[in-house]
């Protein structure tokens, strides 16, 4: 088994998982917030009718970010594709929180979002999960797509507009993902 | 299917079978007859209970506004109509009109209820971020979303964004809104104004907390340095890294 494939990160590193279809941004977000400390899968993509962009995801994406004294963030994209269903069941086991990020405005978005919900929530680890707009929203949009997860019986889940190009936004969308980690961690 | 809004939601436990066939066959009908759309519902969405008065009353016809009893002896099921409950009964050979007309009656009572309910809720709110205003971080009310709500700026800035997020994940202390989010109280006082937030906030009393004592009664007791899941130390440094933008 190669050194990735461990289930949990090293001592000193915790995972926050990035989640979403196939060209949402999970590699850009990755270089965004990474920079030049992170292995990119990148291969030429043959799956054209799914996305039209020229290269795609295999297998799982790696970033760190070292905060000091040791202690490291790993942030994992797992590939966007349903064919690697494994491999994102892999990523999120060993996450504490997750980064779900989608079009609010496609239709096929709240069913996606659902079915990693309710796949997070089968995780024993339980890791906390922020909604992550990548594309431009309304407020109303994002609201309406918080609550079409709620009918769809996943609790209020926040749903933060960031561009995956925009390292700032990204922070604020990994901040709200860390205060409620640190409000787990105190209660 | 789902109960729409305009349907009441009814549940029914009765035990004998004989009972909830008959019931179950006139309701099918009375639901079409009555006043307001009627739906059976789980206990949990339920907002009348109809029970078996010859049976032991469940624990939640205790709560529940509204209780029908069919069958059993009047006398002992305190029946009753105040503001905040409506007890009735239903003789065990009830008919159609018989039910018919107890879901309307239960309908008038359920539309009275419900608006004196939100005068009661808007009137607590507002007593609660008065005293948010006043006390703080050591506000005696604690505040909760019933949905997201995503604000235009200036409000939708990291801090606000934070505390929006944790007001959904359930009853939340000023005091925890503020170490979380890096609020002060007073920002939190002004967003939890927001017009946008007026009807999905939710407050209630917060537990007595011990720093609610007099000084000299207080405990030398510190928040826990090692916490559930995480280390809380880690958490802090990445929230640091966070607010640096980014910089170890």
């Amino acid at each position: 088994m190669s050194l990735w494939m461990n289930a949990q990160p090293a001592a000193g590193l915790v995972r926050v998982s990035l989640v979403g279809p196939m060209g949402i941004g999970k590699t850009t977000a990755l270089r965004s917030l990474c920079g030049a400390l992170m292995a990119a899968a990148d291969v030429p993509n043959l799956d054209r009718a799914s996305h039209s962009k020229e290269f795609t995801t295999v297998g799982a994406e790696f970033g760190e970010i070292d905060l000091g004294g040791g202690e490291r963030l790993q942030l994992v994209g797992s590939p966007g594709q349903e064919r690697f269903d494994f491999v994102r069941r892999w990523v999120l086991n060993a996450s504490v929180g997750v980064l779900l990020m989608v079009d609010v405005c496609d239709a096929r978005a709240p069913d996606y979002a659902a079915q990693c919900l309710a796949e997070i929530a089968s995780l024993e680890s339980g890791p906390l999960v922020v909604v992550v707009s990548c594309r431009d929203a309304s407020e109303q949009q994002q609201e309406a797509f918080s609550s079409a997860l709620a009918d769809r019986g996943h609790g209020i889940v926040p749903v933060i507009q960031a561009d995956p190009r925009d390292r700032q936004q990204l922070l604020d969308a990994l901040g709200v993902l860390v205060s409620l980690l640190s409000l787990q961690s105190q209660v | 299917m789902a109960r729409t809004t305009d349907e009441i939601g009814l549940a029914a436990e009765l035990w004998s079978p004989l009972l909830k066939q008959r019931f179950e066959a006139l309701f099918a009908v009375a639901s079409r007859k009555s006043l307001r759309g009627w739906r059976q519902v789980p206990l949990v969405s339920a907002q009348v209970l109809v029970v078996d008065g010859n049976m032991p009353a469940p624990e939640a016809a205790g709560w529940m506004p509204c209780v029908v009893y069919v069958g059993g002896v009047p006398q002992g099921q305190h029946l009753e109509r105040t503001q905040q409950r409506l007890a009735t009964y239903l003789d065990m050979n009830f008919t159609l009109s018989d039910l018919i007309d107890m879901l309307d009656r239960a309908a008038v009572f359920l539309m009275d209820w419900t608006v004196r309910q939100q005068v009661a809720t808007s009137h607590t709110l507002a007593r609660a971020l008065d005293d948010l205003q006043q006390q703080g971080v050591d506000c005696r009310y604690r505040f909760q979303l019933k949905a997201w709500v995503a604000l235009p700026a200036p409000w939708n800035n990291s801090e606000c964004l934070r505390a929006l997020a944790m007001l959904c994940r359930g009853p939340m202390e000023v005091a925890l809104l503020c170490e979380h989010s890096g609020m002060q109280a007073r920002a939190v006082a002004e967003l939890l104004r927001h017009p946008r937030l007026r009807s999905l906030l939710e407050c209630s009393l917060r537990p007595a907390r011990e720093d609610d004592l007099p000084p000299l009664r207080r405990s030398r007791a510190q928040a826990p340095d090692a916490v559930a899941g995480l280390p809380r130390q880690w958490v802090q440094k990445l929230a640091g890294w966070i607010r640096r933008g980014g910089v170890a």
